[in-house]
């Protein structure tokens, strides 16, 4: 029973994904909208868009966003080397602060970044306008360290120590280990990483969004925004080729990776997957310092002057300008206004919901890739959950509210349920990566015995499986919580006053100069995704390994 | 009475046949040791999973007790947990969330007995396999001997009808294994219990079976009692797995049931339960043991030796075709005369 149950909740959002996707693309070659229009095929919204000179801005606009956001791979290569392969002191501290800004929404990054380093910032302009393409581009790039460190730790991790030892023995000094040993020994994982940055460089739409769009520059993702937002009646066949247009960019960044590590993945493989252990790079105490000092200047500008500034200024009493004293008026305005206390509970009722109904999903998808026998149940479930990873933020939301909006699914429209579940759809992955991984450790065997002793599958899973993973499965569920409190971008067009959460209160209020609000707001939301993760770390979740 | 009985099954991953019993039937007594050999990726797993009913073949019949538990002609597929069937995995799958206790009465648990029953039928199987002072441990707190004590508990207390082993004592260490077969077949005879053990190793198939299936390619080859395989091992699969040695000549002469097989330097007479003709192609097989050095009249050279702590193990060539010899002496290598006093011939294609 609980078996069937559970295929039927997956095979729902498996279908909407599809559905979803489909819909964008298929409503990218309407003459009109899709709800009213017959199903006549035409490629003239693709020529209309490509002939529109405002397409191409914000084009070159996400492409040199996306290019910027590779920085972070040099950046990533560099601590992740530090951290694990040289003994540098302090490890256990400095790597949660490297991964801290994986959970807090790139939004968030930018107004604590405003907050720091903007004209009327705590250190104003330290690094020169912080508006503008190139420092977009550049914070992108920051933002999205700890995305690289993780892929590229991974396969450090992986590596045996004694490939290091046989060329320090041969003579090899520390230097040249890391350059002609590891570096070229984790090179799929460097160019992995890079094709995921340029992904998310795409997607990225609360960066640019606040540092670009403000100085009247624009990129695909609010190109699309700004076109639904802005505009008195929508263009649904534009809006969909502009965000089918970034979800081919995401489709063949990923198809080319899945061909690149076809091709190399055997060149690569290591021979003797068991790993005895990782090897320590052995450098002078001098440069141990060096490397330290440089770490810790990253984490001091990158991290925790940015969210002190966001803190500080929740607590400023004096707009902009030098700290003046403490002030607790603006937390007491959140909690204080009916409004702002219903969004912050309504954004962790559905985030709740969300959780619950994608760490079952996520439970779906994961027997379904790993137990299922036929192939094509698979490999189903496998696109279910990657697909929508292909979609930005800003276009799964779109796409929600056409299918909420113009479909039998329609009682689900802004309601905190429908804004659940396109969280489910979009982030499922996240959930059935962590619970995929730990079933995978788990012998079919366990199942298959107490299926020939007596057990149903039901039974099975109810007793076997589920106590076994359990761990993992809330572990999923708290992942996918902070990924719902996180939104934003989806959030924008699920939403409407009584059912706002955090997220869309960002993007709707930041040109509106409520940035005491918004410093307030969102350093509460900081707080609670600090504690979840620390949580989440606490019950040994690995981002890598 | 027969207590299984498997008939025409055929299993197919995709276009892969992995096992092929079209117009074959066999049937494994009640109470008796039924080994299922076979080379990795034979089909013995297959056969095994079928028979628990964790795959479904695209054909055939399973009948276990008199009850029929698949047959693709009627439409029959009784699910893994109605089949009453023990099973022993190569892992042994220790359910780690389960103190011993409670993974050896799981199974009972969900056939609802009532609780006193429970805890005297564990009681009693552990003690006979003489577990008892490890109940309240964790799998993870015992030794690879004791876990899989555990695991033929666990099949046992169910009374099953019929127990599947699958490699169940090649996790030991290599001292341990010897013991366990021993204990093995001892524990299970002494229950009366069906079973069918799969192997890839000949020594545990023919210490622990009464009768022994060998399976290559999905195939059924051979069925037999241990020492009608060791006595004839006329089949080219069965006498690699014996570690016997083959050699592929022509037939020069054939009268009532020897042949005469010319190795090239040489000949040599085997017997044979098959027909052969004059020039046809065949294969003889002969054990190692079954070879004097210094006589006879067959040319080989000897490449060199290594002791076995019981016997001198010879690495020969005749003709360019590797034999091995075990020889109570050592030889130094170069040309020696040899004769094989034992011989079957078997079809050179199969």
């Amino acid at each position: 029973m609980i078996s069937q149950a559970l295929k039927t909740l997956s095979f729902f959002f498996g279908l909407i994904a599809f559905l979803i996707l489909g819909l964008m693309i298929y409503q990218s070659f309407l003459g009109g909208p899709f709800f009213e229009t017959p199903m006549l095929f035409t490629m003239e919204n693709y020529i209309n868009t490509l002939r529109d000179p405002g397409f191409y801005r914000a084009l070159i606009g996400s492409l040199v966003i996306a290019a910027l956001t590779l920085l972070a791979v040099p950046i990533a290569l560099f601590i992740s080397i530090a951290v694990h392969k040289i003994s540098i002191p302090g490890r256990a501290i400095i790597e949660p602060l490297i991964l801290v800004p994986m959970f807090i929404p790139p939004l968030v990054w930018g107004f604590a970044w405003l907050y720091a380093y903007g004209p009327t910032g705590i250190l104003p302009r330290l690094w020169g306008d912080v508006y503008g393409l190139v420092p977009a581009g550049i914070l992108s790039a920051l933002v999205h360290v700890p995305n690289a460190y993780v892929i590229i730790s991974t396969s450090l991790l992986g590596i045996d120590s004694s490939y290091e030892e046989v060329a320090r023995i041969h003579g090899a000094r520390a230097i040249m280990v890391m350059l002609r040993i590891l570096i070229p020994m984790i090179r799929p994982a460097i160019v992995f990483s890079a094709i995921i940055l340029l992904v998310l460089g795409f997607e990225q739409f609360g960066i640019p969004l606040l540092l670009y769009t403000t100085v009247g520059g624009e990129v695909l993702t609010t190109y699309i925004y700004r076109l639904h937002v802005l505009s008195i009646t929508p263009s649904y066949p534009k809006e969909a080729v502009v965000a089918s247009m970034l979800i081919y960019i995401a489709i063949s960044l990923i198809l080319f990776q899945r061909y690149l590590t076809m091709k190399y993945g055997k060149r690569f493989a290591v021979i003797g997957s068991r790993v005895k252990g990782i090897g320590r790079i052995d450098i002078s105490r001098t440069w141990r310092v060096v490397l330290l000092i440089l770490i810790l200047v990253y984490l001091i500008f990158v991290v925790i002057i940015p969210l002190g500034s966001l803190v500080m200024r929740s607590l400023n009493p004096l707009y902009g300008g030098r700290i003046s004293g403490i002030t607790w008026d603006y937390y007491i305005t959140i909690f204080s206004s009916e409004y702002h206390r219903r969004t912050i509970i309504n954004t962790i009722g559905v985030a709740a919901i969300a959780a619950t109904l994608g760490a079952i999903t996520a439970l779906g998808y994961s027997l379904a890739i790993l137990r299922s026998k036929r192939v094509s149940v698979s490999r189903f479930f496998d696109a279910a959950s990657t697909l929508p990873r292909s979609m930005p933020g800003i276009v799964i939301g779109l796409a929600f509210l056409w299918l909420f909006l113009f479909t039998p699914l329609r009682p689900l429209i802004y309601t905190p349920l429908g804004l659940a579940i396109a969280y489910v759809v979009a982030w499922s992955i996240m959930g059935t990566r962590v619970i995929a991984s730990s079933m995978s450790q788990l012998s079919p065997e366990l199942e298959e015995v107490a299926r020939i002793h007596g057990a149903s599958s039901s039974l099975a899973l109810r007793r076997i499986v589920i106590p076994i993973i359990k761990r993992s499965v809330l572990i999923a569920w708290l992942v996918m919580f902070i990924y719902a409190i996180r939104d934003y971008s989806i959030a924008t067009f699920l939403v409407m006053p009584q059912t706002m959460v955090i997220g869309a209160f960002l993007v709707m209020s930041y040109g509106a100069g409520e940035m005491s609000l918004i410093s307030a707001l969102s350093s509460v939301l900081v707080f609670m995704i600090l504690a979840i993760s620390a949580l989440i770390f606490k019950l040994g979740w690995k981002p890598y390994g | 009475m027969s207590s299984l009985i498997v008939s025409n099954v055929v299993k197919r991953f995709g276009s892969v046949v992995a096992l092929n019993l079209k117009g074959r039937r066999f049937e494994v007594e009640k109470g008796e040791i039924f080994a299922v050999i076979g080379p990795s990726g034979s089909g013995k797993t297959t056969l095994l999973r079928s028979i628990a009913g964790l795959e479904t073949p695209e054909e055939g019949e399973i009948v276990l007790d008199g009850r029929e538990v698949f047959s693709s002609y009627k439409g029959i597929n009784v699910p893994p947990e109605k089949r009453n069937i023990g099973y022993v995995p190569q892992t042994w799958a220790l359910w780690p969330h389960m103190k011993v206790w409670d993974n050896i009465a799981f199974g009972l648990k969900i056939r609802k007995i009532p609780r006193d029953e429970i805890r005297s039928r564990v009681k009693t199987v552990a003690e006979a396999l003489r577990i008892d002072h490890l109940l309240d441990r964790y799998p993870w707190q015992l030794s690879g001997g004791q876990q899989q004590r555990v695991a033929l508990a666990r099949a046992l207390v169910l009374e099953p009808s019929l127990l599947l082993l699958d490699e169940p004592i090649s996790n030991l260490d290599a001292a341990l294994r010897d013991e366990a077969r021993v204990w093995l077949r001892a524990t299970i005879k002494s229950l009366k219990i069906t079973s069918l053990y799969v192997t890839h190793d000949i020594r545990e198939a023919v210490s622990i079976g009464d009768r022994i299936a060998l399976i290559a390619d999905g195939v059924v080859r051979r069925v037999g009692r241990p020492d009608e395989l060791y006595e004839n091992p006329d089949d080219p699969v069965l006498a690699s797995l014996l570690r016997f040695n083959t050699i592929r000549g022509k037939v020069r002469s054939v009268s009532g049931n020897k042949v005469e097989i010319d190795l090239g330097l040489g000949s040599i007479i085997c017997s044979s339960k098959e027909e052969f003709r004059v020039g046809e192609e065949a294969l003889a097989i002969f054990s190692p043991r079954d070879i004097v050095i210094g006589e006879g009249a067959l040319e080989a050279r000897i490449i060199g030796s290594s002791y076995s702590g019981e016997y001198y193990e010879i690495l020969a060539e005749i003709n360019n075709n590797q034999i091995r010899i075990y020889s109570a002496n050592d030889v130094s290598p170069g040309p020696k005369r040899i004769r094989i006093s034992r011989c079957v011939a078997s079809k050179a294609s199969l």
